[in-house]
């Protein structure tokens, strides 16, 4: 192979430089000499971090228990109740951090906090502050703790220390591209990090266009477990027909827009009778797409009674959604907007994502991860708005503590050649040759494969069909001209394994439950299904699921009953529709 | 809705914009001047907009192609 890679030797590699990468390299940094976030753009420009708006508020000792309680139950019982209380005892302690560190969270007149309520939220409440703003923050505090960015640079893969994929040993760096200049770069690092962000799909959708699941399908070669992907079929919400997108819809929920259907009722709470529209996102979703196929369409996002400082909350939280209405002559005091949900496979709240335990090491040695790259167990499926954030500041800094620690105690191993190259054989192999340009394979998957039959009112024939698709995609070769589509090439491949393991998962999970629903199986089954999912994969590379407890035996909060709970949102595609 | 132009009267080159697109759309021209390289990438975030200190960049509601047939 030719020559002129980059080698770097690192202490601690963090992937990712979002919210959670930057926390993990601060404190790796208390720990590690060298650390290094690998970012696929730009630290403090590239994911949803520089886009997202609140945060789960302080919890009171007082408050505890109530509020562990209502996160659990939320979440529909699949929650890890040890990493429950875990980020609402520290999430106090890094907003405390972020205050310090002079972090432009929205106050009171008195100078206390501002809160609000946000989607799914009873007693708990959000604290807000603006994404670029507190991403300048997070790349700016790295810098001053010495941590090194590798910018522009896409991952590609783990490097392991048997040099083996999957690996019976241990992680021992990446590698990855120049997205730039198509340079070959090989980091090995004591400890590793992965902090991709959520697993989607190149919809331009929520500005998470860049975040496709390298973390968690690099992980998921290198021999890591990861868990989940049966949710990762959670529905986002767009204004129609492309015109603009919105993120942050769990804020304006919690602001008290309200959701009108083509009938000009409120409707939300024909299906979710206690949160209203203040309801899940995932079943907001499902909600707008039964009453559009039941012709009581379309449906709006109704901002009309917004007070002076619930607009002015808006405009500065989210920039760059509301600039959308604004620039295409939208004045959303004076009218609704039509909206419809995103149909694609996504992880928008860490649905899904490496399996870490409290430490946020992984299932194999030197690997971690932080934030939405790894399944986020407090929310179990989804429970409220602003655990996302939450669990980016906790685990990120957890991962970061754990891979810095490790990093002290391990030896820097010399990755194998042969590994190496081989990688890089399987890097470069798109380039210049004939095959599918990756727009090309991404419009197949959304136009073709993930439609609303097989994402969100899912049946055993219409997944098989769609797994039997998404199998025969994979085997088409890719190409790209230039290094920049060398990388969305790369993407559009960890893509393709995401939603091989999504439909697989869904076929396995016999009932229905947050965003998951099965025609055949339409109730809640808390006797056979409060277990997990893991997906991993076997030596020959082919995916492999199995159910993981749910070890309520060392959990306080029990649920009352198990029984079966009818799913409350019911529809049937007409047969032979997709 | 989509980047629409950089005007390149305004724009001095500064390279600051390369580093606000989080999908790499912008890239440097003649003269180091920005230009869109990759319009189909843009996810319309108003980054390179807001970070441009000579507000030579536009995003505008022109859409550039629609990926998915939306079925509600």
């Amino acid at each position: 192979m030719p020559g002129n890679d980059l080698t770097i030797e690192t202490d601690v590699l963090v992937i990712g430089g979002g919210l959670a990468g930057c926390w993990a390299a601060i404190r790796a940094a208390d720990f590690a000499r060298n650390v290094t976030i690998m970012e696929k753009a730009v630290v403090a420009r590239s994911g949803a971090s520089a886009f997202t708006n609140s945060m789960l508020a302080p919890v009171s000792d007082e408050d505890m228990e109530q509020m562990v309680a209502e996160v659990v139950e939320s979440g529909e019982w699949l929650s890890d109740q040890d990493w429950v209380r875990v980020l609402l005892e520290e999430q106090r302690l890094r907003i405390g951090d972020l205050i310090k560190w002079g972090a432009p969270f929205e106050k009171n007149p008195d100078g206390t906090l501002e809160t609000t309520p946000g989607r799914g939220h009873k007693k708990t409440r959000l604290v807000m502050l603006n994404g670029h703003k507190l991403m300048d923050l997070m790349k700016q505090r790295a810098l001053e703790k010495g941590v090194k960015i590798l910018k522009r640079t896409m991952a590609m893969d783990l490097l392991t220390s048997d040099g083996k994929q999957p690996t019976d040993g241990s992680v021992i760096g990446a590698v990855g591209i120049d997205t730039l200049t198509g340079q070959f770069v090989v980091c090995r690092a004591k400890s590793t990090v992965i902090s991709t962000g959520i697993i989607d799909c190149k919809l331009r959708a929520d500005f998470v266009h860049n975040e496709t699941g390298d973390g968690p399908a690099m992980a998921l070669r290198a021999g890591a477990q990861i868990m989940g992907m049966e949710f990762c079929t959670h529905s986002r919400m767009n204004a129609y027909n492309d015109h603009y997108r919105f993120g942050g819809s769990s804020l304006l929920q919690g602001l008290g827009a309200r959701f009108i259907n083509g009938l000009g009722k409120e409707f939300i709470g024909v299906y979710d009778p206690e949160l209203k529209n203040r309801a899940k996102l995932a079943w907001v979703c499902m909600a707008i797409a039964k009453e559009c196929f039941e012709g009581r369409g379309p449906v709006y996002l109704d901002m009309t009674p917004f007070t002076p400082r619930q607009l002015a909350l808006a405009e500065s939280l989210l920039p760059s959604q509301m600039r959308n209405f604004e620039r295409t002559g939208v004045d959303v005091l004076k009218q609704p907007i039509r909206i419809t949900p995103v149909v694609s496979i996504a992880s928008p709240s860490g649905q899904a994502g490496l399996r870490v335990d409290t430490s946020c090491r992984s299932n194999v040695p030197g690997l971690f991860a932080g934030g939405s790259a790894s399944k986020n167990l407090v929310h179990g499926t989804y429970a409220i708005g602003g655990i996302n954030l939450a669990y980016c500041n906790t685990s990120g800094y957890r991962a970061g503590e754990s891979a810095g620690k490790a990093a002290a105690e391990t030896k820097q191993i010399a990755p194998d050649r042969a590994q190496v190259a081989r990688l890089k054989r399987a890097a470069m192999a798109p380039s210049g040759r004939k095959g599918w340009a990756p727009d090309e394979v991404m419009h197949r998957v959304h136009r073709d494969i993930l439609t609303a039959g097989v994402i969100m009112f899912k049946n055993p024939a219409r997944l098989k069909s769609a797994l039997k698709e998404v199998r025969e995609l994979a085997t088409e070769p890719l190409a790209a001209s230039d290094p920049h589509e060398l990388a969305k090439v790369h993407e559009v491949r960890n893509i393709l394994t995401m939603v091989e393991l999504t439909l697989a998962a869904s076929l396995m999970r016999t009932e229905s439950r947050d965003s998951h629903f099965r025609e055949d199986f339409p109730y809640r089954d808390d006797l056979n299904w409060l277990k997990w999912i893991g997906a991993s994969v076997t030596p020959a590379g082919k995916p492999k699921l199995e159910t993981v407890p749910v070890p309520y035996e060392r959990y306080k909060f029990q649920p009352k009953e198990r029984k079966l709970i009818p799913y409350p949102i019911q529809y049937k595609l007409k047969a032979g529709s997709r | 809705m989509a980047i629409d132009k950089i005007d390149l009267n305004l724009c001095d080159a500064c390279a600051i914009c390369f580093d606000s697109c989080p999908c790499d759309v912008l890239r440097p021209g003649k003269d180091g001047k920005a230009t869109i390289a990759y319009p189909d990438d843009c996810q319309t975030c108003y980054l390179c907009e807001d970070d441009c200190p000579r507000r030579a960049i536009a995003v505008g509601p022109e859409i550039p192609y629609v990926p998915v047939p939306y079925r509600c």
